[in-house]
């Protein structure tokens, strides 16, 4: 009796699955009604014995729950769909995207340089951007009259009271001597911020950019350390494969000073036109913080010793992004912007 | 600084591709900006010095003629239009298949081919300037000098490469031939040849008088002078034009090219009397005297200043020192005798001279920088050696020299760790004692740990051992230096709040679907006043006044700056909305409809003599049209987009509690804008922009802006959270629909259902608000649901009910509201 019950649930089931509404009812009856097939075999209960009955019976009851449990599923799921009868979707038609705004590219690149930079160790700090001369020059070893001071067209501010001394900071150097100044090493420090040229604007010089400058001093800081956090730096942000090269310059608070590149992450240093086809990219200028820095600040320079690097951000964002004008960053066309959301 | 090589390896032999040079010596600081090659298209077999042997008539052109040009090894006819040939002039001659540069066409590479020019044979073609790629002129054909070895192939005569350098101001020495040689010379390990110098040969017997009157050493650490006569002015030889022309000198006469081929020889400048026309035999340096005129050479007559300094003779100033001659003592062609000065000046006062008249040289250039006085004697020498050797003219070349500023040469203890130290490498001692020989330093004393460097006199930016690190560093190479990490570091917070709360804020814009820009800094005081739109200053109420203080201080006098780029750039803005609002302005034209912006960022507020403050400001503004997720679907900006975004950001600095309060100020459109304060902290202004304002700034449709004050944000943030348990009880919910005055506040109502209600009134929130005929003149419907719960047990419909008829006779008693039905 068991198998008999268990061959007429499989089949009751499986007939079941196809069944349209208009035959659900039918199904019923045949198998659950008062004259379906299972109610023929409860019938049957009776004629066994008295030791098989029970056991019988149970399989029997759980039998009709499970039909009935069956039966009623598949009227909610056929009665459900004849009512879900709607119209066909162009599924191509656009999607309703959640509006979102976005970020500008610059403040996308700044996020990342932190980041890159943060990861070892390097706290970010602001920095006026009007400065003194005293910070801006002074401070870092370029004293008034000095020949380098052509390397820096400088706008000046009007103060009647300290004339010639109030400018807009032409580099994040300033930040250096502030943070010296405050702090005894060891430091690690990035100042990201802006700064301005007296120049005129092209394709590639903006009079006002963005800068982050680098600085770390310790007992132990050496060229070596700054090629390796420039390293780092490249490959975070330009891929793994990227090679530093760093070649002779000059900055008047920096001794040694020098120009750090990177191996061409368009072509790996094959050359092409994005590295003018030397397989190198320039990518900042550093070196070791200049003794008379250093004392500047109160530091003893035979103990410590620091590298310093200042890298332009918009350059880096247009390295990154392939952009060809620096003109773009200021017009702040959403044409543009809409590009790096 | 040009470097042609043909005249760098009168120094030194270096033979290595130009390209090897040009990264050796920008890996040693000395950058080399670009690489020039003079006749790299001239091919050696087609393009040579040629002689013009006879010229015909064109049979059939007037303006036309039929030169016939030996070249060596044969002769060629060939017709030309120039006008400027004769027969024996030296030419170029450019033979079929020779590539030139298309004179009459785009500029652009041309082959020759035979061609036949109104009926004659053209086999060939005499060249000009132009078409040779040596410059501009087209005018005729290039005539070489009477000497050109006709035959020779064109380019071991004229052409060859010129390395063009970008000297940073420490390397000085470099603005020379013979400093660069001497870098080239030490990085290739190759021996350096000077010039032969012999000795004088002048046999004159009477030489004149000559006292040399420096006033003060700071002006003139040295002044020597050498005496010309027997001068013959004519061209000068090849060699020398060659070399100066390839440096971009043009050449003029033998005279004027010997004084600027020994400055670009060895970075001396020097400048020539006619010694005639000195007077008192005496020449001397002062400062100008306040009021003292100059007519220099260019025939402007100068007005002289103490900061100028002057070379004076017996009867006044005869020249300004470093930056032009006086027209008074002028070399002309009926000079015949010359005193030639080869001075050092104090770079400063050159260097504010040179700037303040706007006469910048070749010499002022070299006096702006660090210039070794050692080498004026070598200067004067070299140059009255050359005019001997050709013909220029004979001398003495020390007749005086006036030297009171002599300096003792630099010497430097060097402790060798310091090359570890620094650079994170350990040379072997004998490899960094090489390096710095190379670069010509001098090691005087040696013991082990330390040894004494004398640095030579060229290099004064050699000062202390960072120095000569450096001079390790670029002599052995920079690549040696490993790559390492920094070791150690510093414990503590790399993300400053600061920082945390900018990102906040920007992260919170853009979610809600603002675009950031970044906009100039810079404005004028104008151009920042039409955010006031019009006057309106009578529109300002103490709340607006309150919100132009913080926000918009416009009317402060902003930071001036003393060179403005442009003039709508003179000054720092005191508030970004004006940039904020011009952005808006540009992107509407540029047809995007629905453009929402903001701005993070300083404004510059004046601190008088102090550096002013430097005040961060959110400002947000969105057009009419507001940014909504469907292609289909549309919806307008209005004042409770601005009021939900500051409410965000409220919330998401942890304000719990504020007050949103209307104020009239001309840069919003009255009765539509409100500030938010907490306590008495004022932390944004937003509404609709007036109408004058927009307009200003040529917005022709509804703009809405918000000003968010971030600092105050920051500090009154709360960021900590506090969890309440969920509710185990069903709440009721029930509507209350009034119709009370239209110049009644929301928030009253609110307050007033809380009170009311007490403790089972969980929230309230306003659903609806009508305004229209349906409700008295004056009058508008506001709609509040209210939840009621209590934590403890379920509340009964009874309890609800009571409650809420509570709740609606206190607003009918305390407002005059009526039920609306």
């Amino acid at each position: 009796m068991q198998d008999q019950i268990e061959q007429l649930v499989a089949r009751a089931l499986e007939e079941l699955a196809g069944t349209p509404a208009a035959d659900l009812d039918d199904w019923r009856r045949r198998y659950t009604g008062r004259s379906g097939e299972l109610t023929g075999i409860l019938r049957g209960i009776g004629k066994l014995s008295a030791g098989e009955r029970p056991l019988a019976g149970q399989l029997a009851n759980a039998a009709r729950q499970r039909l009935e449990s069956a039966f009623e599923d598949r009227k909610t799921v056929v009665e459900a769909e004849s009512s879900a009868d709607v119209e066909a979707i162009d599924v191509t038609l656009p999607g309703y995207r959640p509006v979102v705004g976005g970020l500008h590219p610059v403040t996308q690149t700044l996020r990342d340089i932190r980041r890159v930079f943060a990861n070892i160790g390097f706290r970010a700090v602001d920095s006026p951007e009007v400065e003194w001369d005293e910070y801006n020059f002074e401070k870092l070893n370029i004293p008034r009259d000095h020949p380098a001071r052509d390397m820096w067209d400088t706008f000046f501010v009007d103060n009647p009271d300290r004339p010639g001394e109030m400018l807009l900071r032409t580099h994040t150097s300033p930040a250096q001597a502030r943070v010296m100044e405050q702090t005894d090493p060891p430091i690690r420090i990035i100042t990201p911020g802006r700064c301005y040229r007296y120049e005129d604007v092209d394709a590639s010089h903006e009079a006002t950019f963005f800068q982050v400058e680098g600085l770390a001093v310790d007992t132990n800081i050496t060229m070596a350390d700054l090629r390796g956090t420039l390293e780092y730096f490249a490959r975070a942000l330009f891929g793994e494969d990227r090679r530093i090269r760093i070649r002779g310059s000059y900055f008047p608070f920096t001794e040694p000073s020098c120009e750090a590149e990177m191996s061409c992450h368009v072509c790996g240093g094959d050359g092409c036109r994005v590295c003018g086809r030397t397989g190198w990219i320039e990518m900042l200028g550093a070196g070791m913080v200049h003794p008379d820095v250093l004392e500047g600040v109160g530091y003893d320079h035979r103990k410590y010793s620091g590298f310093a690097f200042g890298m332009g951000v918009e350059r880096i964002a247009m390295l990154r992004y392939g952009i060809d004008d620096i003109r773009h960053f200021y017009r702040n066309d959403l044409r543009f912007l809409r590009q790096f959301n | 600084m040009k470097v042609p090589l043909i005249w760098l390896r009168d120094y030194v032999d270096v033979q290595v591709p130009v390209a090897e040079l040009a990264r050796r010596l920008t890996d040693a600081g000395i950058e080399v900006e670009a690489v020039e090659s003079i006749g790299a298209s001239w091919d050696r077999d087609r393009v040579f010095v040629g002689r013009i042997v006879s010229i015909d008539p064109h049979p059939n052109a007037d303006r036309l003629t039929l030169p016939t040009v030996d070249f060596g090894a044969e002769q060629r006819r060939v017709v030309t239009g120039a006008p400027n040939i004769k027969v024996g002039d030296r030419v170029p001659f450019a033979t079929e298949g020779a590539t030139l540069i298309d004179a009459h066409g785009d500029g652009g590479p041309l082959v020759l081919k035979p061609a036949k020019i109104r009926g004659v044979e053209s086999s060939g073609m005499v060249c000009s300037a132009l078409e040779l790629g040596l410059g501009e002129d087209h005018d005729g054909i290039l005539i070489l000098p009477e000497d050109a070895p006709v035959g020779t192939p064109l380019v071991d005569y004229l052409g060859g490469d010129v390395i063009e350098l970008d000297l940073k101001p420490d390397r000085s020495d470099c603005l020379s031939m013979i400093g660069v040689a001497r870098v080239v010379a030490g990085l290739f390990e190759l021996p350096l040849k000077l010039p032969e110098l012999g000795s004088p040969r002048d046999d004159r017997a009477v030489i004149p008088e000559l006292a040399i009157d420096i006033r003060d050493p700071e002006l003139s650490s040295r002044y020597a002078a050498a005496y010309l006569h027997d001068l013959t002015v004519a061209p000068s030889p090849h060699w020398m034009q060659r070399r100066l022309e390839a440096a971009g000198q043009r050449p003029i006469n033998n005279l004027v090219d010997i004084t600027n081929f020994v400055m670009l020889e060895t970075g001396q400048p020097l400048h020539a009397f006619d010694q005639q026309k000195l007077r008192g035999g005496v020449i001397g340096v002062r400062p100008a005297e306040a009021g003292e005129t100059l007519r220099t050479l260019d025939g402007q007559d100068r007005k002289l200043t103490p900061d100028d300094t002057i070379i004076f003779d017996g009867g006044g100033a005869v020249a300004l020192a470093g930056v032009m001659g006086g027209l008074n003592s002028e070399v002309t062609e009926t000079t015949s005798e010359i005193l030639l000065e080869a001075a050092n000046f104090n770079q400063t006062r050159i260097r504010n001279t040179s700037r303040g008249m706007g006469l910048r040289s070749e010499a002022s250039r070299r006096f702006e920088q660090r210039l070794s006085a050692e080498t004026a004697e070598y200067a004067l020498r070299r140059s009255v050696h050359l005019a001997e050797e050709i013909g220029a003219a004979r001398g003495v070349d020390l007749w005086e020299d006036a030297y009171p500023g002599r300096t003792e040469p630099v010497v430097i203890e060097f402790p060798l760790s310091e090359v570890p130290r620094l650079l994170g490498i350990e040379f072997p001692r004998e490899r960094v004692i090489d390096a710095l020989e190379r670069a010509y330093f001098e090691i005087e004393a040696d013991d082990g740990d330390t040894i004494r460097v004398k640095a030579p006199d060229w290099r004064g930016d050699v000062t202390m051992d960072a120095d000569l690190v450096e001079e390790v560093a670029v002599m052995i190479g920079y690549d040696a230096i490993p790559s390492t990490l920094p070791r150690g570091g510093v414990v503590g917070s790399v993300v400053s709040e600061v920082d945390h709360r900018d990102e906040i804020v920007r992260d919170i814009l853009a979610a809600a679907g603002y675009q950031e820009i970044i906009t100039y800094t810079m404005s004028n005081p104008e151009r920042l006043r039409r955010v006031l739109g019009g006057d309106g200053a009578d529109a300002v109420d103490a709340a607006g006044a309150r919100v132009g203080e913080r926000f918009l201080p416009v009317q402060l006098e902003p930071l001036k700056l003393v060179n403005p780029l442009r003039a709508e750039e003179d000054s720092l803005r005191t508030t970004a909305l004006g940039h904020v609002l011009e952005t808006l302005a540009a992107n509407l034209r540029f047809a995007d409809r629905d453009v929402g912006l903001f701005e993070l960022a300083k404004t510059f507020i004046p601190a008088g003599a102090e550096l002013p403050e430097e005040r961060r400001v959110l400002t947000a503004v969105v057009g009419q049209q507001l940014s909504s997720p469907g292609w289909d679907q549309r919806r307008e900006a209005t004042f409770f987009d601005l009021k939900g975004l500051a409410e965000l950001l409220l919330r998401r600095f942890g304000i719990a509690s504020s007050d949103t309060a209307p104020f009239r100020h001309p840069t919003f459109q009255a009765g539509r804008c409100a500030t938010i304060s907490a306590g008495d902290t004022l932390l944004a202004a937003f509404g609709e922009v007036s109408p004058a304002t927009r307009a200003l700034s040529d917005i022709d449709e509804p703009a809405w802006a918000l000003l968010v004050d971030v600092d105050a944000l920051l500090s009154i943030a709360d960021h900590a959270r506090q969890f309440a348990v969920l509710p185990r009880f069903p709440s009721v919910v029930q509507d209350v629909s009034i119709v009370v005055d239209l110049d009644s506040q929301a928030a009253d109502f609110v307050d007033a259902i809380q009170s009311a209600g007490g403790e089972v009134v969980e929230s309230v929130s306003l659903v609806d608000e009508y305004r229209g005929d349906q409700v008295a003149a004056g009058k508008r419907g506001l709609t509040f649901s209210i939840v009621y719960r209590d934590a403890l047990r379920t509340l009964t419909d009874d309890e609800v009910a009571t409650r809420h008829a509570k709740i609606v006779r206190s607003l009918e008693a305390r407002f005059g509201a009526t039920l609306r039905v």
